[in-house]
């Protein structure tokens, strides 16, 4: 009866977020993801175990198509929570183990697609998150032929923002920088552009944004995101 | 000297042991990042001049409700796990609600948001 009850609890407190625009789903299991008091730890090892559990039932239960993920450029953070004992240091520990794992088509990653998977430090599934379209292959099989190559457009870059680090990150679909689905459908290549200053002769990084270049010709002005807003005013406070 | 040479002898063991281990892990990475040689491969193609890649399709714009129901119900499940579906057999579904028997019972626009943002969770 008592099992029945905090399954009854557990269940009352899962929720589920849908942005349908932006084809964003984040599922939370409330109960798991609201335990800072847990002791136990099952450390990197045992919670990428429960991520490859989890995307293997999403991909058997057809949630996500394990082809449409490019599981070699799996990045993995840690969510950490700081706790003090009365009187005692700060110290922090890890709360959750994050696996975000980029979404692909035939290997390209798509910009700004991705599933995440939150693992709780008890082992426990405390989210899950998948952002971005469902790709196919085009209808009528019209193909994209790179003309420009990724030395020239490299060179480009750089020639196009000199006061900037230019940082070449390969072809990217440029999903999340268009809201125009025949652009975004063709990959380009991508680059993150950080400005770098010198104030007080002290060498300062903006904040950085995204250029992509077309392959397909050299003259093809380029997708930026985010893009600035000229009526900016910056913050105000003192 | 005779003690200098078995320490340099049990040193070159423990070397030699490390690197067996340093070669398993490397073999066992490789093998770990096998699928992402395979993706590679496939972007290979489109990295050479004059190559070509079939231009894909993303299905942009806003997705079905039933679509964003089946989803949201099937990513409840994976998250909970076996004992909430046993559990969701005896929850009984307000039909006012409109949700699939047994599974998201509870379905509402959040305010000030557009229809196509809703949050559900189970009840």
């Amino acid at each position: 009866m008592r099992a029945a009850t905090a399954s009854a609890d557990k269940a009352g407190r899962v929720s589920v977020l849908v942005d349908n625009e932006r084809r964003d789903l984040l599922a939370v299991n409330g109960a798991v993801a609201d335990d800072f008091s847990s002791a136990a730890d099952v450390g990197a090892v045992r919670a990428r175990s429960v991520f490859d559990a989890a995307i293997q039932t999403l991909s058997s239960s057809h949630l996500i198509e394990a082809d449409a993920l490019a599981m070699g450029a799996l990045s993995t953070h840690r969510l950490m929570q700081g706790e003090r004992a009365r009187g005692g240091p700060v110290v922090s520990r890890v709360k959750e183990y994050l696996f975000e794992v980029p979404h692909a088509v035939g290997g390209i990653e798509v910009f700004g697609g991705s599933t995440t998977v939150a693992v709780h430090r008890s082992g426990e599934l405390a989210s899950i998150r998948t952002i971005g379209p469902v790709a196919t292959e085009a209808a009528d099989r019209s193909m994209v032929t790179r003309t420009v190559s990724a030395e020239a457009l490299t060179e480009r870059a750089r020639k196009e923002h000199p006061n900037a680090k230019v940082v070449s990150l390969g072809l990217r679909y440029p999903w999340q920088a268009t809201s125009n689905a025949a652009l975004a459908a063709r990959p380009r290549q991508a680059f993150q552009v950080i400005p770098l200053a010198q104030v007080a002769g002290r060498e300062v990084k903006g904040r950085a944004h995204f250029v992509f270049y077309s392959v397909e010709g050299e003259h093809v002005a380029p997708l930026v995101w985010p893009k600035a807003n000229p009526n900016a005013t910056g913050d105000l406070r003192e | 000297m005779k003690t200098m040479n078995t320490a340099h002898q049990a040193c070159k063991a423990v070397q030699s042991t490390r690197r067996s281990v340093l070669a398993a892990a490397a073999i066992t990475t490789l093998l770990a990042s096998s699928p992402a040689m395979t993706w590679a491969a496939a972007v290979e193609p489109l990295s050479q001049v004059g190559a070509s890649l079939p231009v894909a399709q993303f299905d942009i714009g806003a997705m079905p409700a039933a679509n964003t129901w089946s989803r949201a119900s099937g990513f409840a499940s994976v998250l909970v796990g076996e004992e909430l579906r046993t559990l969701h057999s005896k929850v009984r579904v307000p039909s006012r609600t409109g949700a699939i028997p047994g599974r998201i019972a509870q379905w509402r626009a959040l305010p000030g948001r557009s229809d196509s943002r809703a949050e559900c969770g189970l009840d």
